[in-house]
């Protein structure tokens, strides 16, 4: 049941990368890398501020995510005001923010092993005792107390974080950000400041993988700088595996399909480890993996799409 | 009232590609106007109009509309007094988002727009009066993606959005020459409709003159950036489509007799 | 806003599309259930994990240590252990999945390869004995307050340089050396630990350290050439960090000029044109963490064992290099060596 729990926390943490992956891939139709480096900048930043302790775990969470909102704008100026390709611009400042990391840090890893983080504050909330590793059974299997805890808080803070980004996206300003992406010219037409939207959606988008990079920190005990690398594609793998198993991309479902996608992924991932899978081939079953959630709807829905491509 | 100074814009300037699209437009249009733009293909009329909507910023001159000065003023800043229809009925609307949402947009041009809910009742129930007026009945399925439609029903919410909040200066870039005729006439009536009844200063951009002949009050004929003639008020009113389609006849005569003329000069003089 | 029946409706259909994702997410849940309940293969021989964070040489020398020191202690893979060796590839989230996946198989003892394969181990793993290697500050990174007082299910190697091992190398081969140098990185904290270490052992032996910083790569030529002028330094020792390493010619250049033999803590410095080099050796920290293995398998607690450093290091001379540099290497160190370059 441990594994089980852990699976689902992580998959529930990384949820909210996939979030922020939805709005630039989904929206705004790119996959912004910028997000590998600001989910590091989260968990440097809230490993730095949870180990100065001048900051509680919930507050340091949040500045991590205004840094990561600080690398989104930075990336999306490069794109709109000085008109660079919005890949390169992700990539540049993805580089850039290694060695923001680094400096953060001051070292390449803060360890985070007895220190106040959300985890252990939503213990202290529920009276779980730290040392004391009780045990409960679930469905009739034993699971430890703080396993399920932190699963239960990861699945609290992925359904707010999608709440709240549903609720954006409803709003005016979400309309006229989705209509940006959507159709640019239109939106313009219709008085949206493209740029603008692009600059605060990216922002929006890394504040979502700072987050999840900072929960992942407090989760696994440790920020390290190398912890983003990678992690676009678990996020789009999320992404794309979610669209794939909920056939509906209004903004509700997506942002579903998205965190179940991402748990689904990392059950996935959790099964073929179990199972003994070579390590070695992780990157290569990962790859696998989105190409079947990418191949298979095509090839479900009878080929008919293959011989429409084929026609055009 | 919209006026066009000493309007200049040069494309690609110093390259091999270079295009003089505007070359000194001066125009004065009256508020509550309707006025078409006739001109060959790249004789620079929808140029004319992207400089007014602020797609690009001209070389020279300046724009201003109602006595504010827009000349560097941002398309999304303009869109605050300009209503847009465009030639490509896939250009005007947001095709993964539903009917509502983007008469959400639409409904929201040249005001703040706030962090509250787009698809307020108060807003659906507007949405849906104001589509069941189309006579369309899309007012039925507000829900659906507006990428379902038909180029004609895009075209006409199209218009619809453009005119939602009753704009300064409504342009029209050929916004029926991409649709068959039934739809293309629909599409025209709803049109002079709108003008009409919020008597909407407008500025048209066509290729068809049948639709100069028969619509607004003032006819424009571009060539080459400029303005060449000039009809209003009785004059325009006398014009029949046979008289536009002489002058157009005159122009492409000239089109083709100039590269020989100068053929001609350069063999005897150079 | 939407009657009754409306919302049912609406339920209805968002059921209808998630149904698919949930069935599947139930599925795999399941078969991860069931067979995390109940470990596969269990046996009666022990089991072994190897938890490595990326894939560097020193990780697969590691492993091979790890092996071959077992196997010194009668221990033969598929014999009487089993090892499953787990790479994260540099990944996080995969490093998580693999400690979720070490504890639901009930390894007998775990060994991690690099700080963040033990830290990932601490935070998930109070029991199981934890052995880690190739750390180089396992303090910092969280196992404990001390190398005596310690998370009780952990102990190790500790990966640092040998200090004081150099410290005894100069006096040996330049008894009447006075001053020493190096090019530290402020930005790089190991680096600034280290440059502390070299300082303190060098101390000791009433040797001075000067050290020169520099940040980027492009400043370590400059810092190297200000290091080898008028500033006495006998024998440029040079810590190992990430910078120096990267521009490590640009040392030797400068050096070589000014005729200051270079000492390195890195096993390629010699072949780089150190006189030599003086680094740790991870084989050996894999033998040493089996050698741990082999005490904790004989009922030994953890808890009670200190950390322990590697215990060899390898000594490479570069002769050419040494005359070039003015230093005679003498017959009892080269006699130590564990090879030279001629």
């Amino acid at each position: 049941m441990n594994l089980l729990l852990g699976t689902f926390t992580i998959g529930f943490i990384l949820s909210l990368l996939a979030a922020g992956v939805l709005i630039s891939f989904r929206i705004f139709n790119f996959a912004d890398i910028t997000a590998e480096g600001s989910l590091a900048l989260g968990a440097s930043t809230a490993a730095v501020l949870i180990t100065s302790g001048a900051f509680g775990p919930a507050a340091a969470l949040l500045i991590s995510a205004l840094a990561g909102a600080a690398a989104g704008v930075l990336t999306g100026v490069l794109h709109t005001k000085f008109k660079i390709n919005a890949l390169l611009a992700g990539i540049l400042v993805m580089t850039a923010l290694y060695s923001v990391n680094l400096h953060v840090m001051g070292k390449s890893n803060i360890a985070l092993m007895n220190e106040e983080t959300v985890f252990t504050s939503f213990n202290r909330l529920l009276s779980i005792s730290e040392s004391a590793n009780k045990t409960v059974l679930i469905l009739g299997f034993p699971a430890s107390v703080k396993e399920a805890a932190a699963a239960a808080l990861a699945f609290i803070l992925a359904s707010s974080g999608g709440a709240l980004l549903y609720w954006f996206l409803g709003t005016e300003l979400g309309a006229a950000m989705r209509a940006t992406g959507n159709c640019p010219q239109m939106a313009a037409a219709l008085g949206v400041n493209t740029e603008l939207m692009i600059i605060a959606g990216l922002s929006i988008a890394n504040a979502f993988a700072a987050l999840s990079g900072a929960l992942l920190a407090s989760y696994q005990g440790f920020a390290d700088v190398q912890m983003g690398i990678g992690m676009l594609v678990w996020g789009l793998a999320s992404v794309i595996i979610g669209e794939t198993l909920v056939r509906d991309k209004s903004v509700g479902f997506a942002i579903t399909s998205a965190i179940m996608g991402s748990i689904f992924f990392r059950l996935l991932v959790a099964i073929a480890l179990r199972f003994g899978m070579n390590p070695n081939d992780m990157k290569l079953m990962t790859a696998l993996f989105v190409l079947a959630a990418l191949v298979l709807p095509r090839i479900y829905k009878g080929g008919g799409r293959f011989a429409g491509a084929a026609v055009k | 009232m919209l006026e066009l100074k000493c309007l200049h814009k040069t494309f690609n300037p110093g390259t091999p590609d270079e295009v003089k699209a505007l070359s000194g437009v001066n125009l004065t249009i009256a508020d509550g106007s309707f006025t078409v733009i006739l001109g060959t293909n790249g004789s620079g009329k929808s140029t004319l109009l992207n400089a007014v909507a602020g797609t690009f910023i001209v070389d020279s001159g300046s724009i201003t509309l109602n006595g504010k000065d827009i000349t560097f003023m941002p398309e999304h800043g303009r869109a605050a007094y300009i209503g847009r229809v465009f030639q490509n009925p896939f250009s005007g609307t947001a095709p993964d988002m539903t009917i509502a949402e983007n008469l959400a947009i639409a409904s929201m041009r040249g005001k703040k727009r706030r962090f509250l809910s787009a698809l307020s009742r108060g807003a659906m129930r507007e949405f849906y009066e104001r589509v069941k007026a189309l006579n369309m009945g899309l007012e039925e399925r507000l829900d659906n993606n507006i990428g379902s439609l038909s180029g004609g029903q895009r075209q006409a919410l199209t218009l619809l959005m453009a005119c939602w909040n009753r704009p300064d200066l409504l342009l029209l870039d050929e916004h029926t020459a991409a649709l068959d005729p039934k739809t293309a006439a629909k599409v025209l009536e709803l049109t002079k409709n709108y003008i009409e009844k919020d008597r909407l200063t407008a500025f048209m951009v066509t290729h068809s003159m049948q639709q100069a002949v028969n619509l607004g009050e003032r006819i424009i004929m571009v060539y080459k950036g400029k303005i060449i003639h000039d009809f209003s008020g009785a004059e325009k009113k006398s014009l029949k489509a046979k008289d536009l389609y002489e002058l157009f006849e005159d122009i492409k005569r000239r089109e083709l007799i100039d590269p020989a003329t100068s053929e001609i000069l350069k063999a005897n003089y150079v | 806003m939407y009657s009754p029946a409306e919302y049912s409706k609406k339920i209805i259909y968002s059921l209808s599309k998630l149904a698919p994702a949930l069935a599947l997410i139930f599925c795999a849940s399941a078969v991860l259930l069931l067979f995390s309940a109940a470990p596969v293969n269990r046996s009666q021989i022990a089991k072994f994990a190897i938890v490595c964070y990326s894939d560097t040489p020193i990780s697969e020398d590691g492993v091979r240590g790890i092996k071959d020191g077992l196997k010194k202690h009668g221990y033969e893979e598929n014999r009487n252990y089993k090892a499953r060796v787990y790479s994260a590839h540099s990944d996080s989230a995969a490093l998580n999945g693999i400690i979720d996946a070490v504890i639901s198989e009930e390894f007998d003892l775990i060994f991690t390869i690099s700080t963040p394969a033990l830290q990932a181990a601490l935070k998930k793993i109070k029991k199981t004995p934890i052995i880690f290697s190739s750390t180089g500050d396992p303090v910092g990174a969280g196992a404990g307050e001390s190398f005596t007082r310690h998370a009780a299910n952990v102990t190790g190697i500790c990966s640092l340089s040998d200090f004081s091992g150099m410290i005894n190398l100069v006096g040996e081969i330049a008894p009447a050396a006075q001053k020493i140098g190096t090019i530290f990185c402020p930005s790089e904290i190991n680096s600034v630990l280290y440059k502390q270490r070299l300082e303190k052992a060098a101390l000791e032996k009433g040797i001075k350290l000067e050290a020169v910083a520099a940040s980027t790569a492009g400043e370590v030529a400059d810092a190297a050439e200000s290091l080898c002028a008028g500033r006495g330094v006998e024998i440029i020792c040079q810590i190992a960090d990430n910078l120096s390493a990267a521009s490590f010619t640009a040392i030797i250049k400068a050096s070589a000029a000014a005729r200051i033999p270079v000492f390195g803590f890195v096993g390629s410095d010699a072949k780089h044109g150190a006189a030599l080099s003086y680094a740790k050796d991870y084989y050996q920290g894999g033998i040493d963490s089996a050698n741990l293995a082999a005490r904790i398998l004989k009922g030994e607690s953890p808890a009670g064992m200190p950390f322990e450093y590697i215990s060899k290091t390898t000594l490479i001379i570069n002769k050419k290099a040494a005359l070039s540099g003015g230093l005679k290497i003498p017959e009892s160190v080269c006699r130590r060596a564990d090879s030279i370059i001629e």
